[in-house]
């Protein structure tokens, strides 16, 4: 008995590990065989329980895991390693749930992208890795600025608001960021281990009204996996971009020719007009200006790691350089560096420290380079086709913008964007640091201990040097030099967090319970200084506001400090691994909710029932139904509650601020969620998830009449509905030693609609001058829906007055049906007219008020999105194909309307026309401007399908390498790729991409390139080859 | 130990839970009670008012509608649609205002009726507060009649520009419920305004208008009043929509307050921010704002009202030598005033070049332009002052005095253009005629509207052009009004958009 009882005491403890890397296994149930005791293993794989008997056998089982059996024999530790179940592919998550937990046991969609996929072609940032990988993300890179960062949407549009952030929560190795804090440009894609992707309000509910876009979850390298080694990982990326496509536009003119086929000037040397107006006249010199502007730049990458882990202390270093240059000459290339360290210590048994951090440094071009007039892009199409942009100016500066537009009418008001690209010093400096000190102790076998502190701190330097002799279109000989100006902006941004978290986690029997208690503390702070100047700089070369006369001197700061704290309480019941059930609630307090509503509690209750566990179905590996139901939601901007009244140079503008709101809440997203998961025929996944969402509360600025004495006021004032269905599956077509054949496909669709709105409806600009307020926020309207003129396309439109004539034609009102008919291009125009300078085409106007008519033209929302990765290798050659692609959802394309009106667009080049059925500029004039109002001529679909990424590998074996001799031997592999990313697209879209999101205009559109998609001057993404190189020693 | 460690969570978990202070206050801008508690910021708060009376000048509102009134009086031309410029304004027969919250250039309607809305809520504001003050200072008692001016300044404009507007209660009546209101009333509210700045300027003759205010102008009282008188009459003049309301104006107060109106230029110094006369400056643009040939017929009638319709023309027959050849009045201004710049190519032959092209452009103002519109910016002439003096004199059939203004040789018509003296036996008609063409030539690109102001009282904008905005569409909608536009030759009626009885193009 002495002996039982001794043993009755004993404790035994270990570590829980996977077999194929080493790393650790959180929630492994430990059992002791034939008993209901037992244990689950913490995030570090660890577990410690009693037994009872000498002979005792433990019982590891783990969804995804071959189940092990192994006895104690009397030890007190007791280490496993468990091998991968290749039927049951599972892969732990940390995002959305208190503690790492199996996919396999989650009641809500969530998705993951391992090493595995992320290592076949490491992307330009965070955002591309997600392409075509998981379902549900939508990817946009709005911009082809090199440096700039895709933009994220997860499922549909859960903010109106364009002064709302728009974009998931990026966390960083737990490290929460700042909003729209550029975190994704910022990492260095070789870091990164996996990344998890928690779509909707439901799963993001555990960090309430950080998250009603979601989250996203980057976790990066660590040494910890490695057994007592360490390794080396140099690898080295250089290739071009280069443009994917020339946009076509207009090859004719209408000036007249002389006998030599020159243009024909008068006697001051200006050019005389055809005596039609039919632009149809060849250029007798044509540059290509987008092949001027647009060239092939280099851009490359170099990367070095080095892992260890010695036993107790483990770590990942790694430090890179990435240069890109780019398409555009001139513009600087934007240079990164980068230098991590993760190191992860275990004290003792029970306490665990890690440090995660990263310092990168970058500078780059401002994205300052779109729009028109202002920017770079649009000008290169408003150029004459006969000014040679590489001229020289009056005073010897090269890239000739002194009136390079006098060359005939077009492009008039254009500048030589080759001069502004080499001569408009706009940059932007970024430098950030991010830490985080993560410690664990374990106080009890049941009870865990969490502390967690976080730092983010960013500083961005703008500044942008015109010099003393920058020249612009209106520059003469008389004038030269007046349009100097100095901008400098230094923005820092902070966010200190802290959190505490006490986990409680025992198994009685089958029963595997967890109930964790948190309590985290925000501090943010954001300041920003910029001085600029409002006339002209003192000496040339001077880039300091020294240059600066004293009276032009301006200057404007801005500090937001905002705070929150939050506590939450989850409770996760597991029975028998088949039957999960987990509740959330959390309270969050924010100093950006008004003074009358700092708090607001978030919750979500979760279910998955699987199914397979209980029910043996033929060919069926795993079947799961989950269900969720959950809130989450979006903080108001800092200056939102606040009464504001604007100090300006000194002077009070009393009446034109912002009415305060104490009574302003956080938007909450409440959504309900359900899903099957099924593994079938042992190499098919697939997953299916229907999400409904509503975003009450919606956080909008609104306007009030100028009687009130203020402009606006931040109301809740609305709410928006959103439908999701999302599926991916994931399968193995070929498995064999050899050859082996992963295929994912991913698909979504998506709509939003605006269900209620306590304010006027009103618009979105699409950006630039000359452009519309066209998206159209109203109630009962989709975010998306663009609104603008109709032009008459069909007698059937055509209404008659009392008087016998047409009465809803603009600008007709004495003309019958009969005079009227459809001409070629299908627009009504008065008979015989066609062909003709009067031929002109006609909005639809209101018969009473003659107003013009202005209705539903067009939905930027896809209908579909979907993608298919391919991986595809034979022995050591390996290829990956990515292919994405948004089907339905229209553009505005602003840049033709812009275009047709400047006498751009190939529309108007009647060239390829017989005599006589060639139409005159006064129409295209009419029927490109209409008021400058959009309308629906100019609406494109935006479907496209993109080639994404293709990569060939071959890995050299060790094998291979030590016959080149001593220094080959030295590594363990290497491997070659040659790599394509945006190679081509397919698309009917007329522009350069469909891939837009205006830029611009005083309302800002780019928020949403998702659900707002005008082209206007965007910088169009570029297609890159790279070669590159990889060693590990 | 189990215990001194639950301990030490408590103690750290309640230690971070007291430790944040969630009431933070704005550190950026000041609230409404925090400005008017201190009397001090008075003089700051008017300053910010009187820069809202000039704010819709600025280029934030890309020139405003004040260029686009001026092109569709055809005193501006070309064939660049910024703003709609030449497809609502300028093109011929004249299309109906889009306004509509999509209307791509709502934003140049809105800015200035949000300005100067806004302007008369903040003077209300002051004026409510100073005039709770039974003991005012003269400081303060000049600072209220400043906040008179600019609410009168304020509620002038709306009411010339906009065919409504409201007339927010002095009281601040917090029950007050917006009401549109026919623009004679607003103006009628302008002019008393205008009236009571008057009697408390006068009231403190030692007060100097302080260097904070309109960008160290400097005025005196007397200044001041005077250019109260000035306005007065301005604003008076220019509300009439047509000759019919023209001749109705009460000529008797105009003279009477031309009469103390100022007697030097009113020159504020733009700093390009709180200040700005963008359509102003924008004149050095030597392709851009041209001179429609409607003004520069004033020196040459020969010159036609259009080019010939006719887009081919191998090379503009209307060079400087033709102004300055037979029928050229001789008016030395040509040369002082305007520059003619013999490139035309940048109208474009599909935009109704051969109507709206002009060789002639305003070069007044090119020093403005070459300092990126820092500096002395003009808003009203002296001389307009005289006009609406030698106007009212004509129109009560004093034609002698009308004639002896614009014979006085410190007038620009004779001491710039160096014209001889006009005969006293000219009727009544030439000599309005002369007095309008004397503003043409004058005043286009100072004041807001001015030549719009000018064409509409002589019912001489084409047909189909607008005689007034609409309230925009934005603030219709916010109110729950019905949107509604004028103009577009459908809509003819003479009294919203212009019937053409007596255009200039007749």
């Amino acid at each position: 008995m002495g002996s039982v009882f001794a043993f009755a005491q004993s404790k035994v403890s270990g570590r829980v590990t996977s077999a194929d890397d080493g790393s650790a296994l959180p929630g492994v149930n430990v059992l002791v065989k034939g008993t209901t005791s037992g244990a689950v293993t913490d995030t570090d794989g660890r577990y410690e329980l009693q037994v009872d008997k000498p002979d005792a056998v433990l019982l590891f089982s783990f969804i995804g895991f071959v189940s092990e059996e192994i006895a104690v024999a009397g030890r007190t530790t007791l280490d496993v390693s468990l091998k991968q179940d290749i039927t049951q592919l599972s892969e732990i998550v940390i995002t959305g749930v208190a503690e790492g937990t199996s996919t396999k046991k989650i009641g809500f969609a969530i998705g993951k992208i391992g090493e595995k996929l992320l290592a076949e072609v490491p992307a330009v940032d965070a955002g591309n890795a997600l392409r075509g990988k998981v379902s549900g993300v939508q990817i946009i890179q709005q911009s082809g600025t090199q440096g700039t960062a895709a933009s994220i949407r997860l499922r549909g549009a859960t903010t109106i608001s364009n002064e709302v952030n728009q974009e998931p929560l990026i966390i960083i190795d737990g490290i929460i960021t700042p909003p729209g804090s550029s975190s994704l440009a910022d990492i260095n894609m070789n870091d990164v281990e996996s990344i998890e992707v928690v779509k909707g309000a439901a799963g993001a509910a555990l960090y309430g009204s950080l998250a009603g876009n979601g989250v996203v979850q980057i976790i990066t390298k660590r040494g910890s996996k490695l057994n007592n080694a360490t390794t080396f990982t140099f690898r080295s990326e250089a290739g071009i971009s280069q443009m994917q496509r020339f946009m076509k536009i207009n090859q004719s003119h209408n000036y007249q020719l002389d006998g030599n086929g020159q243009i024909a000037l008068d006697g001051s040397g200006n050019p005389l007009n055809d005596p039609n107006t039919i632009i149809d006249n060849p250029w007798p010199l044509r540059y290509n200006h987008q092949k001027e502007l647009f060239e092939n730049r280099g851009f490359y990458s170099n990367y070095f790691s080095m892992a260890s882990n010695s036993g107790n202390t483990s770590y990942f270093t790694s430090v890179d350089q990435l240069s890109q240059g780019g398409v555009i000459e001139g513009l600087r290339a934007f240079e990164r560096s980068n230098i991590r360290l993760n190191v992860d210590h275990r004290v003792n048994e029970k306490f665990n420290v890690s440090i995660s951090s990263l310092y990168t440094s970058s500078n780059g071009p401002a994205v300052a380079s779109e729009g028109e007039q202002t920017g770079i892009v649009y000008e290169v199409l408003r150029l004459s086709p006969t000014a040679n942009i590489r001229d020289v100016n009056f005073d010897g500066q090269p890239y000739i913008t002194t009136n390079i537009g006098k060359v005939f009418n077009i492009g008039r008001n254009s500048n030589n964007p080759l001069y502004r690209a080499y001569n408009d010093k706009n940059t932007v400096d970024r430098d950030r640091i991010l830490g985080n000190f993560a410690a664990r102790y374990d106080i009890a076998s049941w009870w865990k201990v969490d502390g967690q502190i976080s730092y983010d701190r960013s500083t961005r330097k703008r500044n942008r040097f015109l010099d003393k002799k920058y020249l612009n279109i209106n520059s003469s000989e008389a004038t030269p030099y007046s349009n100097s100006s100095i901008f400098k902006e230094n923005v820092l941004n902070t966010a200190k967090v802290y959190s505490f978290t006490n986990t409680f986690s025992k198994a009685f029997g089958k029963l595997s319970t967890a109930l964790s208690l948190r309590y985290q503390a925000e501090d943010y702070l954001y300041e920003e200084l910029e001085v600029s100047s409002v006339s002209n700089l003192v000496v040339d070369g001077i880039d300091q506001t020294e240059n600066i006369p004293t009276d032009a001197i301006r200057s404007t700061s801005l500090t937001e400090i905002f705070r929150a704290q939050n506590y939450f309480a989850n409770l996760r019941l597991d029975y028998d691994s088949k039957y999960i059930v987990e509740g959330l609630i959390r309270r969050d307090e924010s100093s950006l909710f008004g003074a009358n509503n700092r708090t607001r509690t978030f919750y979500r209750v979760s279910g998955a029932y699987r199914l397979s566990q209980d029910i043996a179905i033929p060919g069926v590996q795993e079947f799961k139904l989950r269900a969720s139901y959950g809130t989450s939601g979006q903080r108001p901007p800092f200056n939102a509650q606040y009464e504001r009244v604007p100090l300006v140079n000194g002077s009070y503008l009393l009446g034109t601020g912002t009415k305060g709101n104490p009574d302003l809440k956080p938007s909450t997203i409440s959504e309900f969620e359900t899903g099957i998961n099924v593994d079938f025929l042992k190499r098919f996944s697939f997953e299916f998830t229907y999400a409904q969402a509503t975003a009450d509360d919606q956080i909008l600025l609104v306007p009030l009449s100028a009687t009130t004495g203020y402009a606006n006021q931040w109301q809740n004032a609305g709410s928006v509905e959103s439908k999701t269905f999302e599926w991916s599956l994931n399968t193995k077509i070929a498995d064999k030693q050899k050859l082996k054949w992963d295929v994912g496909i991913v698909g979504s669709t998506t709509r939003s609609m605006v269900t209620k709105l306590n304010r006027s409806e009103f618009g979105y600009e699409g950006g630039g001058v000359g452009s519309a307020s066209f998206f159209r926020i109203k109630e009962g309207e989709r975010i998306g829906a663009i609104y603008g003129g109709v032009i008459a396309s069909s007698l059937s439109e055509l209404t008659v007055g009392e008087n016998g004539f047409v009465n809803n034609l603009e600008s007709v009102t004495d003309r019958p049906l009969s005079d009227f008919t459809i001409n070629r291009d299908g627009f009504v125009i008065l008979n015989g007219t066609e062909f003709t300078p009067a031929e002109r085409t006609y909005n639809i106007v209101d018969a009473t008020s003659r107003a013009r008519v202005e209705q539903k033209i067009g939905d930027s929302t896809p209908d579909f999105i979907f993608g298919i990765n391919n991986t595809i290798s034979y022995n050591r050659l390996s290829l990956y194909v990515l292919v994405d692609a948004q089907i339905g959802g229209d553009i505005a394309n602003v840049n033709k309307q812009n275009m047709m009106f400047n006498e751009i667009a190939t529309e108007v080049d009647q060239a390829g026309y017989p005599e006589g059925q060639r139409k005159h500029g006064e129409y295209f004039s009419i029927l490109s401007n209409s008021g400058a109002a959009p309308n629906q001529f100019f609406i494109e679909d935006g479907t496209f399908t993109t080639l994404r990424e293709v990569s060939l590998s071959y890995t050299f074996s060790k094998d291979v390498l030590s016959k080149i001799g001593k220094v080959g031997s030295a590594f363990k592999d290497a491997r070659l790729s040659l790599t394509g990313r945006n190679l081509l697209t397919f698309t009917n879209y007329s522009g350069w991409t469909p891939e837009v999101a205006a830029t611009g205009g005083t309302d800002g559109v780019n928020f949403n390139p998702f659900n707002f998609r005008a082209d206007y001057g965007a910088v169009p993404i570029f297609r890159t080859y790279a070669v590159s190189l990889q060693l590990r020693f | 130990m189990r215990f001194k460690s639950i301990n030490l969570i408590v103690t750290i978990t309640l230690l971070f839970s007291s430790c944040l202070d969630l009431d933070i206050p704005n550190p950026n801008d000041p609230t409404t009670e925090t400005v008017l508690s201190d009397p001090g910021n008075l003089t700051s708060i008017t300053s910010g008012i009187l820069n809202g009376v000039f704010g819709p000048y600025s280029p934030s509102s890309f020139y405003g509608v004040n260029s686009s009134l001026e092109w569709t009086a055809d005193h501006t031309t070309m064939t660049n649609n910024v703003l709609s410029w030449w497809s609502i304004f300028k093109t011929e027969p004249r299309q109906q205002l889009t306004n509509s919250i999509s209307w791509p250039n709502k934003a140049s309607m809105l800015e200035p009726w949000n300005q100067w809305n806004g302007t008369v809520v903040n003077a209300n504001t002051v004026i409510r507060t100073l005039e709770e003050n039974e003991d005012l200072t003269d400081e303060l008692t000049g600072l209220l009649a400043a906040n008179y001016f600019a609410r009168g300044m304020a509620l002038g404009y709306i009411g010339n520009v906009f065919d409504k507007g409201y007339i927010v209660p002095l009281s601040g009546d917090p029950a007050y419920v917006p009401v549109l209101v026919p623009y004679a009333d607003v103006v009628e509210e302008a002019l008393s305004n205008l009236e009571r700045a008057i009697e408390l300027f006068d009231e403190v003759p030692d007060f100097v208008l302080p260097d904070e205010l309109l960008n160290g102008l400097g005025y005196t009282s007397e200044e001041m009043a005077a250019l109260c008188h000035t306005y007065y009459a301005h604003i008076l003049v220019s509300s009439a929509r047509n000759a019919t309301q023209n001749a109705a104006t009460d000529w008797a107060k105009i003279k009477e307050h031309a009469q103390a109106g100022i007697d030097l230029d009113f020159i504020i110094d733009a700093d390009g921010s709180n200040i700005t006369h963008a359509f102003q400056y924008g004149s050095g643009i030597f392709w851009y704002f041209r001179v429609d040939h409607r003004v520069m017929r004033h020196f040459n009638p020969n010159l036609p009202k259009r080019f010939p319709d006719n887009a081919t023309a191998p090379t503009s027959p209307y060079t400087e030598a033709f102004l300055k050849g037979a029928g050229y009045t001789g008016d030395k201004r040509l040369d002082a005033y305007f520059l003619f710049e013999p490139d035309l190519s940048f109208y474009n032959p599909a935009r109704d070049a051969g109507r709206l092209r002009s060789h002639y452009r305003i070069k007044r103002y090119d020093a403005l332009f070459e300092a990126q519109g820092i500096g002395a910016s003009v808003f009203m002439y002296k001389y307009a002052n005289q006009l609406l003096l030698a106007e009212a004199e004509a129109m009560t059939n004093n034609l002698t005095a009308a004639i002896a203004i614009l014979n006085d040789p410190a007038n620009p018509r004779k001491a710039v253009g160096d014209l001889p003296s006009l005969a006293t036996t000219l009727t009544k008609q030439e000599v309005l005629d002369l007095i309008f063409a004397e503003r043409d030539i004058e005043l286009g690109r100072t004041d807001f509207g001015l030549p719009f102001f000018d064409m509409r009282r002589k019912s001489a904008l084409q047909r189909g052009t607008l005689l007034h905005l609409p309230v925009p569409a934005d603030e219709l909608v916010t109110q729950g009004f019905p949107v509604y536009t004028f103009g577009g030759v459908d809509s003819a009626d003479g009294v919203n958009t212009a019937d053409g009885s007596n255009s200039w193009l007749n």
